[in-house]
């Protein structure tokens, strides 16, 4: 395609098909469309909290059916994937390098030629040289990927051999920021301000197509590359020269969503660096990104736990760095983890109300729970240092729902996974959560067939609801102990020093006692017993401790100081139980994944 | 078919006279003289239809009104005449012709009538046979569809049309019957049902017969003809069943001679009964099929409620009462709600039917060993007993009765000596006349007096207590029977003791009506039940027969609310259920066993209770305490809600808020608290020291850290005698997760914290990036990528040159394969 004014351009994206359905050719990866959050970002808060307030309103007078989980950031068209890719991939004009040498002239890229050049821009930062050679850059980076059927003849070019193909890529990657900066004068650790006050520099006019066509030809080549080696270099050396982007919020956004994407869909590495590119680019870009950048990718990580894949492993990794993007900024997540949560509760309440099926289809799905995990993590993130105990309060009560909803022994793996939920929050913001009587109810799970021996393996479950012969299998019955006294053991472990905990573990103590009685597995009583000798010696310790306090129950100062420094030392038999407990829970997890 | 007949058949009009417009006919003085002369022959003139004449004569062009016009005129008078009984005439024959010398010649009546009689069509006749039956609207509706009929054949034989048209009408009418279709039949017979039961409704002394031919419908083969036959009669019973009892008369009475009237009435009330009964005959026998279970339950259950006084009725109500437990949903609560209604409008029935019910549901109850579904037993809920019944009524009569005697006593003894037989008989004689009127009227009445109502009411009691006890009796032998282990008796359909828990609730509604000599035996069953399953805990067998917790506990709020309601007239120990409830509450299991009568119970046996052992007291409180710390809000709320009426009840029991050194001053002889001690007496509660609350003021749910809190705050020298509003249910209520509003409060919070200052962490992220395997692979990609460009470029080339060698396509296909793209999805 010749070169073409914009119009004309977005003109053609609109109207000529063949256009349209070449440049769906260019980016098959995208298959989802992410809603985009388009000029709306760009215009300010103001509109902003309009979208926010907008599907909150609409959510109260919906169906149940209607509540989308991620359907809370409101929705947007994809019209800016196209706006964003309508800026000209032209190459830069060489104007001023007509009447240099004539090995400028020359378009096929040689060894020989690119040594000069490279040579130039990293010693002399030679601008003409810089031109030459991102223009060749852009010419490898788009390689077998030209509009095809179109040729140039005048300005063609071409790349010898794979060496200069490989030392162009390397060379640009590399080199390009330093040299940018050096030519404007910038630090290393500008910031965004800078970059925008740039506009007044005059070298800035001369080198914002170049910087523009790095940025181009780099987002090209992460998109068109397979290898997952290109990809992480080029993203490394990507994240270097983000703020430059400032100067260039399409392609911003684009990164934003090529970032999105691999994150969500790459392999670890990939993921890992594209997730540093968003968390670059909300630090950076605070006020306009951030927000962007935070609901993409909760669309992204909801919409990829629907989908079953191999790799659900990565799904920890995935939530835990949305956290940690959230926790940049809490003020603004805070909103965002509020409207979410209370989605969840909405469809909560129209299970446990209806208890229709669908209803409650909809809490087991993956998107559900793993929204949950994601508000759990995040609230166990940020309640230390921040005031978020509404946001606390209702994730606990939502997770209570979650867990009586549907009782049974079929839902264990999901009243596990509720119940380690409440512990890890109570265990980080320090508040009491009772889980006592969910986690012995698992107790009475009862095999209908003792005898019957059945060897299966619990871990390949990855789904909510048990398959019904599993339940008759002596490995659940282990399956359902073994989760009691970890669960017990990590609540215990919190309280253990507590003034409370000899009351706390009276009718857990009561209750396993009673199993132990029944039950005629021999070793699974073993461990039991062992469990309960141990919680009663830590039992009878507080209790010997808190005989010879003299403060009354209603003098909590002092009962929070109680035992303090027994806690720290925590070296009593009980404590190194409990962790080795925990621990091995925690290998088995692991060994699980493997 | 027949109009177009008609049409042909029509004898073409008298020729017009010639067109003179109106102003030129100048009326001769003879014809003036023979108006005036003849007058009534003239009288025609004003009753021309001269718009008819117009168009029949007019050389107008009739426009399609003017068609529909015609026509329903024409119809209109059809169909006036035809209720006259009188013969089509058609206007344009009536125009008489004026001859020359100025007569008028009329046509001849019979001429007409035979003409008009000519005209009507088969079809129609075939109507006019049913005229007398049908009414007008189902006459024109029979007509259209033999029209319809005929047309639909002359679609489908479209060729045997004109021999059709030769043969006779009777054939042709025989053809058609038989070519009647199923659904066809099946509308007709709809139709006459809707027929039969509108004239039923509009005049039932003259149609009562209907009601059997009705009856036959019903006999069809057809189950929806049947159905809709059930359902329109029971329509037409529900209206026109008098609202008294039909007495049928007795021989004696037949013989006796009545007018006319009599007669008519009696012979309706006898044809009705008559079929009344051969249709609740049906009615039970459908019952049992199960096609039509649903309708004739649905029917009897209709007649139930909307006749109860009617005969027949003991028979509808063994019917239902059979059903009563029925495993069809629907059948079931239409019974249940039946007789629910049956014992809350007493006033319909005179009461006579609850006893009946009643003891019907006794017998059902006995029959099938408990085994029903509860419903059958809920609807003894509805039964209302009326304290003081009759009393007022009572007092009257003792009046009257006291002042009778007297009278008669003194008549008596005036009498004495005159006394003869013939007298004697005389005053017997009127006041047997006497009772017999009486008797009859109450009969009509249904206003028993209040001693009969008594009499029933008591009859009803005992019938319900027999059963609530035949209940716990059995229920107690399962449990018996359970450590016999008897394995082979399995729990029925409705599960292991379904009549339980209704049964508890009757007990605990209606335990003012209960002797009390009888309360003694109720205690005891209901210590055996409450304490069932701590027995059965050694046996390491599990069964289904055990009561579950909520059963238990509610065999435990019954006894305390029988204690309450006889003002603890009783002197019967209820520590033992005490026991149990301390015991209880351990074995409450959120889900399972049901909150609501936990939090009942709480709130009957520990917050009402007035005078309570301290020991006891403290042992609960303490319990409450731990509970509060194992469970979710809902209960630890109604715990601690407990919690605190017990403290602010029991100020010594406050002791446990405070920590003494030496473990509080008021310890009982028990020195240490025992927390695994099963009886409240025993676990030396006063001992400890309430630290759950200190735990409790961390927990998540602010309600309850705030409770705890206030609680662990209460003052122990003042005597609080205020008490909480909130009682346990309403705490368990408000904190249950289904009333939970979920709304976060949205205040602006400002969150401190923004950004984390973590970039040196972020170098390590950084991987290290082999470069000389980076540029390796590079080239790779570069190959590729260019191989595939010589290739498309090639293929380019030969594609414009027109030249086609596979050869090198092929080869463009395999290098394609290996675009480093199919790379990328692994």
């Amino acid at each position: 395609m010749g070169k073409l004014g914009k119009k004309a351009r977005k003109f053609a994206k609109k109207n000529l098909q063949s256009v349209e359905k070449r440049s769906r050719k260019l980016k098959p990866f995208i298959k989802k469309k992410f809603a985009k959050r388009n000029e709306r970002h760009q215009a300010g808060d103001k509109q902003e909290k309009k979208v926010e307030q907008q599907p909150k309103k609409r959510c109260q007078e919906e169906e149940f059916q209607d509540i989308a989980i991620d359907a809370v950031f409101g929705k947007d068209d994809d019209e800016v994937l196209r706006d964003g890719d309508s800026d000209s991939d032209g190459y830069l004009d060489e104007l001023v390098n007509e009447t240099d040498s004539d090995i400028m002239k020359c378009k096929v890229l040689s060894r020989s030629f690119l040594a000069t050049c490279c040579d130039m821009v990293d010693k002399e930062q030679y601008v003409p040289a810089l031109v030459r050679l991102l223009n060749w850059y852009r010419a490898a980076c788009q390689y077998g990927h030209e509009p095809s059927g179109i040729a140039r003849p005048n300005i063609y070019y071409d790349i010898e051999d794979s060496e200069t193909f490989a030392k162009v890529i390397i060379f640009v990657l590399q080199k390009a920021d330093h040299t940018f900066r050096s030519i404007l004068g910038l630090s290393d650790s500008s910031t965004k301000e800078k970059i925008l006050k740039l506009k007044n520099n005059p070298k800035w006019d001369s080198l914002k197509p170049l910087v523009k066509s790095f940025f181009r030809s780099t987002l090209h080549l992460v998109k068109q590359a397979g290898d997952l080696e290109i990809i992480s270099f080029t993203l490394t050396q990507l994240r270097v020269s983000i703020v430059f982007l400032a100067a260039f919020p399409d392609l911003l956004k684009k990164l934003i969503k090529i970032s999105v994407h691999l994150w969500v869909t790459g392999e670890e590495t990939i993921s890992q660096q594209a997730f540093l590119i968003l968390k670059d680019i909300s630090m950076v870009f605070n006020s306009e990104c951030f927000d962007s950048c935070l609901i993409n990718m909760y669309k992204a990580f909801l919409h990829d736990c629907d989908i079953p894949k191999a790799n659900s492993e990565q799904r920890p990794f995935l939530r835990d760095s949305l956290v940690e993007l959230c926790s940049q900024d809490v003020q603004k997540s805070y909103t965002k983890a509020s409207v979410s949560i209370t989605q969840l509760a909405k469809l909560l309440k129209m299970a446990l109300a209806t208890k229709n099926k669908e209803a409650v289809e909809k809490i087991h799905s993956g998107e559900y729970i793993n929204c949950v995990d994601l508000w759990v993590n995040f609230i166990a993130a940020n309640v230390q240092d921040c005031d978020l105990q509404p946001l606390l309060y209702t994730i606990v009560q939502v997770i209570n729902g979650v867990a009586q909803l549907i009782i049974g022994p079929r839902y264990l793996l999901l009243r596990v996974k509720c119940i380690h939920w409440l512990n890890h929050l109570s265990r980080t913001s320090g508040i009491f959560i009772p889980i006592a009587s969910l986690v012995l109810d698992m107790l009475e799970y009862k095999t209908t067939n003792d005898g019957e021996k059945q060897e299966q393996k619990l871990e390949a479950v990855s789904t909510v609801k048990l398959p019904k012969n599993w339940l008759k299998s002596q490995n659940f019955q282990e399956q359902c102990i073994f989760s009691v006294i970890e669960l017990l053991a990590v609540h215990f472990a919190q309280w253990s020093f507590h003034i409370s905990f000899p009351d706390l573990a009276t009718i857990p103590v009561m209750r396993l006692k009673k199993f132990h009685e029944r039950s005629t597995m021999e070793g699974l009583k073993r461990v039991v017993k062992r469990f309960i000798e141990q919680v009663e010696s830590n039992i009878e310790f507080v209790q010997r401790k808190r005989d010879d306090v003299t403060f009354s129950p209603n003098d909590q100062q002092s009962a929070d100081t109680f035992m303090q420094l027994e806690k720290q030392n925590a070296n009593a038999p009980y404590t190194q139980y409990y962790q080795s407990i925990i621990d091995k829970a925690l290998g088995t997890n692991k060994k699980k994944k493997k | 078919m027949g109009k177009s007949r008609r049409k042909q058949k029509v004898i073409p009009p008298p020729q017009l006279p010639p067109d003179v417009p109106e102003e030129d006919i100048e009326f001769s003085d003879e014809d003036l003289k023979y108006v005036e002369e003849n007058t009534e022959y003239a009288r025609f003139v004003s009753r021309l239809d001269t718009a008819a004449i117009d168009k029949q004569c007019g050389g107008r062009v009739k426009t399609v009104e003017d068609k529909y016009e015609e026509e329903r005129s024409k119809k209109k008078t059809l169909q006036e005449e035809k209720r006259n009984g009188e013969i089509l005439v058609d206007p344009v024959d009536v125009l008489p012709v004026k001859t020359l010398d100025g007569k008028l010649h009329y046509r001849t009546e019979s001429k007409k009538s035979k003409l008009a009689e000519a005209e009507t069509d088969e079809a129609e006749k075939d109507v006019l046979d049913d005229e007398n039956i049908l009414n007008k609207s189902q006459r024109r509706e029979k007509a259209k569809k033999s029209k319809r009929e005929a047309k639909k054949h002359e679609k489908d034989f479209p060729n045997e049309i004109l021999q059709e048209e030769e043969t006779p009408q009777a054939a042709l009418l025989a053809e058609v019957k038989e070519e009647l279709s199923a659904a066809e039949t099946f509308e007709n017979k709809k139709n006459k049902l809707a027929e039969l039961g509108m004239l039923l409704l509009s005049d039932p002394e003259a149609n009562i017969k209907s009601l059997k031919e009705m009856l036959d419908i019903c006999k069809d083969e057809n189950t929806k003809i049947v159905k809709l036959g059930l359902l329109s009669l029971l329509a037409v019973f529900k209206d026109i069943i008098p609202g008294y009892r039909i007495r049928l008369p007795t021989e004696k009475e037949l013989e006796m001679k009545i007018s006319k009237e009599v007669k008519k009435t009696r012979f309706y009330e006898s044809t009705l009964l008559k079929a009344y009964k051969s249709y609740l005959q049906k009615l039970i026998r459908f019952e049992k099929l199960s096609v039509y279970n649903q309708i004739a339950n649905r029917c009897l259950c209709t007649l139930l409620e909307a006749v109860p006084h009617f005969n027949y009725r003991d028979n509808l109500l063994i019917a239902v009462v059979r059903n009563i437990s029925s495993p069809d949903e629907v059948v079931r609560r239409l019974c249940c709600s039946t007789i629910r209604s049956l014992f809350s409008n007493e006033g319909k029935h005179g009461g006579e039917l609850t006893v009946q019910a009643v003891r019907l549901i006794a017998d059902h109850v006995k029959a099938h060993n408990c085994q029903l579904h509860p419903n059958a037993i809920e609807v003894f809920m509805s039964i209302r007993f009326d304290e003081d019944i009759g009393k007022r009524d009572k007092e009257d009569e003792h009046n009257k009765k006291y002042k009778k005697n007297n009278k008669r006593k003194a008549q008596e003894e005036q009498n004495q000596v005159q006394e003869n037989e013939r007298k004697k008989s005389k005053q017997e004689m009127m006041s047997k006349i006497r009772d017999e009127v009486s008797a009859d009227y109450r009969g009509v009445t249904y206003e028993p007096d209040a001693k009969e109502r008594r009499k029933m009411q008591t009859e009803t009691l005992s019938a319900v207590f027999e059963t609530y006890f035949r209940i716990l009796r059995n229920t107690m032998y399962t449990i018996g029977e359970r450590t016999e282990e008897n394995p082979t008796s399995n729990p029925g359909a409705f599960g292991s003791h379904p009549l339980l828990a209704p049964c508890l609730d009757g007990l605990a509604k209606f335990t003012q009506q209960l002797d009390l000599d009888y309360i003694g035996d109720l205690m005891n069953y209901l210590k055996k039940l409450a304490s069932s399953s701590s027995v059965s805990n050694n046996t390491k067998q599990k069964n289904s027969k055990l009561l579950t917790v909520s059963e238990r506990l509610r065999c435990c709020l019954v006894a305390f609310k029988v204690m309450r309601s006889n003002l603890n007239a009783l002197n019967v120990d209820l520590q033992d259920f005490f026991v149990q409830l301390y015991n209880l509450i351990l074995e409450y299991r959120p889900g399972r066993d049901s909150g609501v009568v936990l939090a009942e119970s709480l709130k009957i046996m520990l917050c009402d209770d007035r005078h309570q052992d301290m020991q006891k007291a403290a042992a609960f409180v303490k319990r409450l305490a731990t509970f509060a710390l194992c469970f979710g809000c809902a209960e630890s709320m109604s715990a601690l809600v407990t919690l605190k009426t017990l403290l602010q009840k029991n100020v010594k029991c406050r002791n446990l808020l405070e920590n003494d050194a030496g473990g509080g001053s008021v310890s009982g002889s028990i020195a240490k608290y025992q927390p695994y001690e099963t009886d409240p007496n025993l676990s030396g509660a006063l001992a400890t020291v309430l630290w759950e609350l200190s735990l409790l003021s961390k927990h998540y749910h602010p309600a309850i850290s705030t409770m705890a809190t206030t609680v662990s705050n209460m003052n122990t020298s003042q005597s609080q005698t205020f008490l909480s509003a909130v009682t346990p249910q309403q705490a368990f209520a408000d904190f249950s997760l289904v009333k939970e509003s979920f709304e976060l409060k949205n205040e602006s919070r400002k969150l401190n914290k923004r950004k984390r200052e973590s970039l040196p962490e972020e170098a390590k992220n950084v991987p290290e990036i082999d470069m000389v395997k980076l540029s390796k692979k590079l080239k790779e990609n570069f190959t590729i990528l260019r191989d595939i460009k010589e290739d498309e470029r090639e293929r380019m080339e030969l594609q414009s040159e027109k030249k086609k060698p596979l050869k090198k396509q092929n080869n463009v296909v395999k290098k394609k394969l290996k675009n480093p793209k199919s790379k990328k999805k692994i």
